[in-house]
């Protein structure tokens, strides 16, 4: 499914991704940690077009994505959410998961209420009946609190069907209920029938949601396999008391 | 007397309406421009020469102005869209004067009827005549106008509803996540500055055939600036802003004689007071979002 | 080719007043990370103030020329706690239009106290060009090309060797962490403001007085030309806004000779068009405008 191979990446001389090998395959789930500033989000942003790679290669489905575009990325079937929260303040929430279909093939810019456009429209409201959000659809996606534009994140990059979702984060502020909400969902509804990287603190969303662990440390791969395994490396918890504290 | 000048009132604040909703267009892509008054004047000049110097119908000169300008459009958006805020509205104001200061050494002329007719450079280009000799009285004109302006607004608020206004307002917000929504931005705010350009080329179009005689001074920075300031007044959440920014400015400041010498310290005054409360107008994303629930539920009441 | 040399030199006359200029708005600009439009009318209205002293009083050069700072500072406050201070942070583009219907405001005003529209202003010498071989230098020029160099130095050593100095520097970095720092930005900000609009103050003075006379139009001119040199430079460079405008003056100065006075404005801004399109950041600005890209790209 994605392959990536010797992906190198600095900022003003400090190497955030150092020659880094992965690959996933057709509908695996891989949990990806690391203490702050490991290059996680760099790796997502790299693979998304974001930041261009120094070196190395990445291939989706035999395809060489490394130069495409960020939109070009997205059109092949990658979709992704953010760990600082981006969405359309002033929009409402309905419209923001109704914008991410803009580019999927067929979409015409005027199609007011064709039958394929309300089957669309359709579409989005089951997504946000699926994460929760269908009685809150007409609000400003600007004013809903932080838990709640985490699952619209999900919603809009859930409404392209991607064949590989990135998830930053997807509990990244969340109360402990809140957070096993979140785990339950991207385990029942997010996942099933794609391929998936989650980057996460919090050990028991990793847990719940996902069948391999890769930890991340200075821009290297340091370990790689079952979580249970991953968990009892030496170097891994080293890295982990070195830096901040897995649950931070 | 009364009514000619009243005619006249109505009608300016109909041709404003065009180029404050092409800077507003701009703005909803998250682009300030102060320079639309160059399509104005290309659009202008363009449609005036058509009719006048060419014996064009004025229709066709009207849509030969539009198109001239959306074409003008063009050949800035291309360099200059990829430039982010600041540096964009400076690189529209250089485009807009330099367009204004080659119209003042243009000089292009024919002999009709044993007058010289045409541009000539900074005396202006006088007796854009095609409205008065087909009989259009000054009432009909204006009704063309605003027949025009109702086509115009009807395709902003159906782009509004549209995906492609929808695009336009995700760009305004946030170009990157835009992006990575799969959309090609750089290709859309080309689109969105033709679009803009065309809009304020058939104001300028129809302003040159009321008036008769354009000169370059007059699409001097502070037409381009009070266009702007109509979409901000007004508000950015809706097409009807800068009309109520227009309406505000020349209907009711134009029209209270007390301050007529010192319109402008008012109008700046209220500007710059309004942009402290509110930085995207009267009508912002949030008001008419609020307006169109409270529409929905007296709807569902009534039915 | 004598020719080409007198007109560079004409030019760098020339574009020393655009330097004055661009000092000031490259030094707001470096602070508050947005534009002031209306810098040039707030100067032209100080340089009103100082034609009233002049024909009321009939003061002499010192009192006019501080009337004329004092009136551009004030005007400066009125600018910057209508349109910079009270609109909130972030709304930069709203600050940017707020500048300039105050402009049209401050014109406005202008043109209903002085009616007459063109006033004198007296000159601050009068002498006779400077002959230096086949070259020619006109005496206010000089003045105004020294001042210029003294107003950099001095912003040099108050910008690198003062507590202000740091602390400005901080600001215009990154307010936020220099907040956190427990720097007063606010102060800092509306410091450097006056800064600026003093220095616009002696820019207008000295121009004016070479002109010998002040009208409304001069507060556009001031704007645009500040502007020009500024981009041309680098926003938010001292030393770019001294290049930029030399740069400004040269050009202009060619093109009057070579083409003729009606190219004058056309050049400027046509070369503004090509700097901003193939070199957004000026002559010495291009690392923060990689800088800014990178920053909003970031995710």
């Amino acid at each position: 499914m994605l392959r990536i191979e010797g992906l190198s990446r600095s900022f003003g001389g400090v190497a955030a991704l150092e020659a880094l090998d992965l690959a996933v395959a057709d509908g695996e789930v891989v949990g990806l940690i690391g203490p702050n500033g490991s290059g996680k989000t760099t790796l997502f942003n790299v693979i998304t077009g974001v930041h261009a790679a120094d070196s190395g290669r990445i291939v989706l489905r035999d395809r060489d994505i490394t130069r495409s575009t960020p939109a070009g990325i997205v059109r092949l079937g990658i979709a992704r959410t953010f760990q600082n929260l981006r969405i359309y303040q002033r929009m409402s929430v309905r419209e923001n998961v109704w914008v991410a279909q803009h580019s999927l093939p067929g979409v015409g810019l005027l199609s007011g209420s064709s039958a394929a456009e309300r089957a669309r429209r359709a579409e989005v409201d089951r997504l946000l009946e699926a994460v929760g959000l269908a009685d809150r659809r007409e609000v400003l996606a600007g004013s809903l609190p932080l838990p709640d534009q985490r699952r619209l994140e999900l919603a809009r990059a859930l409404v392209r069907s991607p064949a590989l979702l990135l998830l930053d984060e997807p509990a990244g502020g969340m109360t402990p209920t809140e957070t096993a909400e979140m785990a339950a969902l991207i385990r029942d509804f997010a996942v099933p029938g794609r391929t998936c990287i989650v980057i996460e603190h919090k050990l028991d969303l990793i847990s719940e949601t996902c069948g391999r662990l890769c930890v991340l440390n200075f821009g290297r791969k340091i370990a790689d396999g079952a979580p249970g395994e991953v968990l009892q490396q030496a170097d891994v918890l080293e890295a982990y008391l070195g830096g901040d504290a897995p649950d931070a | 007397m009364d009514d000619i000048y009243l005619v006249t009132v109505v009608s300016n604040i109909g041709m404003i309406s065009f180029i404050a909703l092409s800077a507003y267009l701009l703005l909803v892509v998250g682009e300030i421009s102060f320079g639309q008054q160059a399509f104005f004047a290309v659009s202008a000049y363009g449609s005036g020469i058509a009719t006048a110097m060419w014996g064009w119908p004025i229709w066709l000169g009207l849509l030969w102005g539009a198109l001239l300008a959306g074409a003008a459009a063009l050949v800035v958006a291309i360099p200059t869209v990829r430039l982010r805020g600041l540096y964009f509205s400076v690189a529209t104001l250089a485009f807009a004067e330099m367009v204004r200061l080659i119209f003042e050494i243009f000089t292009y002329q024919v002999e009709i009827d044993g007058e010289l007719v045409g541009p000539d450079g900074s005396d202006g280009f006088r007796d854009i005549r095609a409205i008065y000799d087909s009989n259009v009285s000054a009432f009909e004109y204006m009704l063309i106008i605003y027949g025009l302006l109702a086509v115009v607004l009807i395709g902003f608020l159906i782009l509004e509803r549209s995906r492609l206004g929808a695009i336009f307002r995700m760009i305004g917000e946030d170009p990157m996540l835009t992006e990575m929504q799969g959309l090609n931005v750089t290709v859309y705010k080309i689109l969105a500055v033709v679009m803009a350009g065309v809009v304020a080329g058939i104001g300028g179009a129809l302003y040159a055939h009321l008036a008769t005689y354009v000169e370059p001074k007059i699409f001097n920075v502070m037409l381009g600036v009070h266009a702007l300031a109509y979409g901000l007044i007004g508000g950015l959440g809706t097409a009807f802003g800068p009309l109520i920014g227009v309406a505000i400015d020349i209907g009711l400041l134009e029209s209270i004689r007390a301050i007529s010498g010192y319109r402008m310290i008012v109008f700046g005054g209220l500007v710059a007071l309004l942009l402290i409360v509110r930085p995207r107008g009267l009508l912002d994303e949030a008001a008419v979002h609020w307006l169109r629930g409270r529409w929905r539920e007296l709807r569902r009441a009534t039915h | 080719m004598v020719d080409f040399v007198q007109n560079c030199l004409d030019g760098i006359m020339l574009g020393s007043s655009y330097a004055l200029l661009a000092i000031g708005f490259t030094l707001i600009f470096g602070v508050m990370r947005r534009l002031n439009l209306s810098y040039g009318p707030s100067i032209m209205v100080g340089a009103f103030v100082g034609t009233l002293v002049y024909l009321e009083f009939k003061a002499n050069a010192l009192a006019i020329a501080a009337a004329t700072v004092v009136g551009a500072v004030i005007v400066g406050i009125y600018v910057e706690r209508l349109c910079f201070r009270a609109i909130r942070r972030g709304a930069a583009v709203a600050s940017m239009v707020s500048s300039f219907v105050i402009w049209m405001q401050l014109e406005e005003i202008v043109t209903v106290v002085f009616p007459d529209r063109t006033y004198p202003f007296p000159p601050l010498v009068s002498a006779a060009p400077v002959e230096l071989g086949p070259f020619f230098f006109k005496v206010e020029n000089l003045v105004m090309f020294a001042c210029a160099a003294a107003m950099t130095v001095w912003l040099h050593w108050l910008l690198q060797y003062t507590r202000f100095g740091l602390a400005l520097r901080a600001v215009s970095e990154n307010p936020r962490a220099a907040l956190f720092m427990g720097i007063n930005v606010g102060a800092v900000m509306f410091l450097a403001f006056v800064i600026a609009s003093a220095f616009g103050g002696v820019a207008a003075y000295l121009i004016v007085s070479a002109d010998g006379q002040i009208t409304p139009l001069f507060g556009l001119w001031a704007t645009f030309k500040g502007l020009i040199a500024m981009m041309l430079g680098g926003m938010g460079s001292i030393p770019g806004a001294i290049l930029g405008g030399l740069l400004l003056g040269v050009v202009e100065a060619q093109s009057i000779w070579y083409l003729g006075t009606e190219y004058r404005d056309l050049s400027a801004y046509f070369l503004l068009f090509l700097f901003l399109v193939f070199r957004p950041g000026g002559l010495m600005g291009q690392l923060a405008v990689e800088r800014e890209q990178a920053a909003m790209r970031r995710v």
